[in-house]
């Protein structure tokens, strides 16, 4: 057996991908460990956003780089290792939130303690109690209304308002066009409003 | 100026609220000229754009809380799975090589059961369906028995060393115990 390139584990900014799947493709196999530090992070956050389970989105992140593994054969030039990664871990939760037999409605985040005080260190006072029960009742109807969203709305809504990607990062990483992005988009904030209304009438 | 509390009708509605908050594309919607006026609803409107933030936050609150060697145990999980996956690329041929084997062994199997349906049962309690040989197997075997439980009258010994001048006496006929 060759005697195979060391990769060093920490991560390399600006390291040549393209010269690195090239060596994999070459028989160099252990290359593959950089890919997975430097990205196996980045996929695990977006799974999670997605599952809001941590044990789901370890698997989601384990699945997806097996994957490309396994199909490193069909990565094309063109494309960033990332952006395609990236693609496969998102049709990955896409599947696992279609065979979810249970419809998560409320994703339990971590409570917040009444006397705590404000996030930002500005000097002013306080939210009254009232404002604070206002503020998490608004948290708690939207949270509930973005998991009601079908898996392709939740997923175009999730990059686009929290891991603020533009529409066409968005259109690339799902297979789609920008126009279509657009779409779900806007019937996602439709959907919300209406679970919204649901919500208020319960 | 804001002032605390314009007239009901004039309010924004939870719908329009949201909308804003949510902008479909999310680039930045004119804001009626109402919140320009009321210090509660544009107050409201901070309240829903701070909530979506919120919740996004929350969810890199618990991937930035994660301890670095749980990451590492992560990564070294997925490195033993790819490890284990074998060459890249070559996934199905690893499947055919045990595959066709594995599927081999169940045709064969299922053969050889399908023989032993077809092959006819032998009556063991019919000399019709016996050989000869195993019809004078079966009396010699009566016969040891017999006498080792100390039965001399059957047959005798006679019948275990035929005299080869003699004819063989016919079988007789016995219910096997």
């Amino acid at each position: 057996m060759p005697a195979l390139a060391v990769i060093p584990r920490e991560t390399h900014p600006g390291a040549d991908e393209a010269r690195l799947i090239a060596d994999i493709r070459a028989g160099n196999t252990e290359a593959f460990e950089y890919f997975v530090r430097q990205y196996q992070p980045k996929i695990t956050r977006i799974a999670f956003r997605l599952l809001k389970d941590l044990g789901e989105a370890d698997c989601a992140a384990q699945e997806s780089l097996l994957r490309a593994w396994q199909s490193l054969s069909e990565f094309r030039e063109g494309s960033t290792f990332e952006t395609w990664l990236t693609r496969i871990c998102i049709n990955w939760c896409k599947d696992r939130l279609k065979r979810r037999r249970v419809v998560r409605y409320f994703h339990q985040g971590p409570e917040r303690e009444e006397d705590e005080g404000p996030r930002d260190t500005a000097p002013h006072p306080a939210p009254s109690p009232e404002r604070r029960a206002q503020s998490r009742e608004i948290r708690d109807r939207l949270r509930s209304a973005i998991e009601s969203l079908s898996p392709r709305q939740k997923t175009v809504f999730t990059l686009k308002h929290f891991e603020e990607l533009s529409i066409p990062e968005i259109a690339d990483l799902m297979g789609l066009d920008s126009g279509t992005v657009k779409s779900h988009l806007f019937r996602a904030a439709q959907k919300i409003r209406e679970s919204l209304r649901e919500l208020r009438r319960t | 100026m804001k002032v605390e509390n314009g007239t009901s009708a004039d309010h924004l509605t939870d719908d329009e609220l949201s909308s804003l908050a949510l902008a479909p594309t999310g680039a930045p919607e004119p804001l009626p000229a109402h919140l320009s006026a009321c210090l509660r609803c544009s107050r409201l409107l901070a309240e829903w754009k701070s909530a979506l933030s919120e919740i996004g936050a929350e969810d890199e609150d618990v991937i930035a809380r994660r301890p670095a060697d749980e990451w590492r145990e992560a990564e070294d999980a997925t490195l033993a799975a790819i490890r284990r996956a074998g060459a890249p690329g070559r996934g199905r041929a690893r499947t055919l090589r045990w595959a066709i084997p594995a599927a081999a062994a169940l045709f064969l199997f299922a053969l050889a059961i399908g023989e032993r349906r077809a092959a006819p049962p032998v009556a063991f309690d019919d000399p019709a369906g016996l050989s000869a040989q195993d019809r004078a197997d079966d009396a010699l075997l009566r016969d040891v028995d017999r006498l080792a439980s100390g039965d001399e009258a059957g047959s005798g010994w006679s019948a275990l060393a035929p005299d080869p001048e003699r004819p063989e006496p016919a079988p007789a006929a016995e219910k096997r115990s």
